[in-house]
């Protein structure tokens, strides 16, 4: 009676591979502009996005998030409102002007709440509005349903 | 201008002593008047006049003079508390803009920091806790080794009872050897009655006289054959005698041999078993160690949750921030907006519910959805 051959006993056997949270089928990492004039936000965010497999761009206000948009394949943006030089209500007006980036979702991420504000963002063409401070797992599922495909 | 300012200062403070003194003091020139006079009486009546004008008007403006501070000049008069705004006003904002810099800076190494020990946590395998696994990639590492180990166990017990069944057919094989001896036996037993009996034939035939000759032949062949029958059958006997000879050497060196791989395999359950428990406790250990670095990992990824914190106060700053800047602007203007109108502008700066309600706003609320998709 022949032995098995057994299979080789590798490390990556030994523990659990890291979730993968994108879509399955699709192996190519989608990439999220991230634009907030706050250092701190922008890291929070980044450390959220590419745990879970996303790729991030940085912007620091709207004029930088603008000058980020120049082709590349963007399939969804996240912006503050109240920033300095351009501030995020114009920055998404602005965006939607752009032949490329006319249906990329747009997630406002701010701590202004009222009322007003939220339809002057989807006015300016904003698919969310997310209060701060965010929850991660809050932003993850938002960003899965809106991310392009 | 401050100078200027000092005798005027001086004088309303020494008002009140100088009205308690004022009386005496005439009290006492009146007293010495005899001694120099009548042209004295006449001095002394137009100092005592002065005297009593002078004293009438300290008395007219002590209660207002000690409350009221003294103009600086009397040309344009410029309240102190806009001059103290002006040099006072922009230390603070650098103390603000100070704390406002140094603790961003100080958050973001932190985060910085927190980010690195994340990174630390996938590498090592610790996943969120909260997040759901994906069952087709776990695989441990006792299951694995089960996995490899059974079909060597098995296939290590399928050569013992192969084994088996060989010694098994040995022993019938060395069965058949035994009963082939006794029937050679037989067979001899057999050729030495038929040879007697072909010597009594001899005999009988010898007795018969001419007419048994023929008989006597034939008793002669009989006992022929019956000798070579036997010889057979004791070659036969021999042959057997060697291969049950064989037959039981090799059954006995087979049924050592099954011994000794059941004492082996027995063993070797033994060490795999202890292998497994080993194993068993390292993935208990291990799965322990995941745990525990998973909820570490969750506990770090809500620090820095918590670390947004330093966004919010930093928005509260730049507003205080402007603020200062606008009452220094203003501070040096003739006319400045009442409080109402002031607070109304500040007021309309706010982006924070926290921040209304520090304002005295009670009625703005904070929204129950944390997300609002549209």
């Amino acid at each position: 009676m022949a032995i098995p051959k057994s299979q080789p006993v590798t490390r990556k056997s030994l523990f659990s591979e890291p979730a993968n949270t994108q879509p399955k089928g699709n192996n190519m990492a989608k990439t999220i502009l991230v634009v907030d004039d706050s250092a701190s936000v922008r890291q929070v965010i980044g450390i959220t996005l590419r745990g879970a497999g996303y790729e991030v761009v940085e912007g620091c206000d709207g004029a930088d998030g603008l000058k980020r948009l120049d082709g590349r394949k963007v399939n969804l943006v996240i912006s503050d409102v109240n920033m300095p030089v351009m501030d995020g209500l114009t920055f998404v007006s602005e965006m939607k002007q752009l032949p490329d980036y006319r249906f990329t979702p747009v997630i406002m991420l701010t701590t202004e709440s009222a009322d007003d504000m939220k339809r002057k963002g989807q006015a300016a063409g904003a698919k969310a509005w997310m209060v701060k401070p965010f929850k991660p797992e809050l932003l993850l599922n938002a960003v899965q349903k809106l991310v392009l495909p | 201008m401050a100078a200027l300012t000092l005798p005027s200062i001086q004088l309303a403070s020494m008002r009140p002593q100088l009205l308690r003194i004022a009386p005496a003091i005439l009290a006492c020139v009146c007293a010495a008047l005899p001694m120099f006079g009548p042209e004295a009486w006449l001095r002394v009546a137009a100092v005592a006049g002065v005297a009593g004008a002078c004293v009438a008007m300290l008395r007219g403006q002590a209660p207002a003079a000690a409350l009221q501070p003294m103009p600086e000049t009397p040309e344009a008069p410029i309240s102190p508390l806009p001059a103290l705004l002006v040099e006072v006003l922009p230390v603070w904002e650098g103390h603000i803009g100070s704390v406002r810099t140094q603790s961003a800076a100080a958050i973001e190494q932190m985060i910085a920091s927190f980010s690195s020990i994340l990174e630390r946590f996938d590498a090592a395998g610790f996943k969120n806790v909260q997040r759901k696994e994906d069952a087709s990639t776990a695989i441990s590492l006792l299951t694995l080794c089960q996995r490899e180990l059974g079909p060597v166990i098995a296939c290590l017990q399928g050569v013992i009872d192969s084994k088996a069944d060989l010694l098994g057919h040995v022993r019938l094989l060395s069965e058949t050897i035994t009963e082939l001896t006794d029937l050679a036996g037989e067979v001899g037993l057999i050729a030495a009655q038929t040879n007697i009996l072909a010597i009594n034939a001899s005999i009988e035939a010898a007795h018969a006289g001419n007419a048994g000759r023929g008989f006597a032949i034939i008793a002669a062949e009989v006992r022929r054959l019956s000798n070579a029958s036997s010889d057979i059958g004791k070659r036969i006997t021999t042959r057997m005698a060697r291969a049950s000879e064989t037959m039981q050497a090799t059954l006995d060196a087979a049924s050592s041999a099954d011994l000794a791989d059941r004492d082996a395999m027995s063993a070797s359950g033994q060490v795999m078993e202890d292998v497994l428990d080993h194993v068993r406790e390292l993935a208990d250990s291990t799965e322990s160690m995941k745990d525990h670095g998973a909820r570490l990992r969750t506990d770090v990824e809500q620090l820095l949750v918590a670390l947004q914190f330093q966004d919010r106060i930093r928005q509260i700053l730049e507003v205080v921030e402007a603020d200062m800047q606008r009452m220094r602007a203003a501070s040096s203007q003739d006319e400045v907006p009442g409080a109402r109108q002031w607070l109304e502008k500040l007021g309309s700066t706010y982006t924070m519910v926290e921040e209304h309600r520090h304002h005295g706003d009670t009625e703005v609320t904070a929204s129950d959805e944390e997300i609002t998709f549209f």
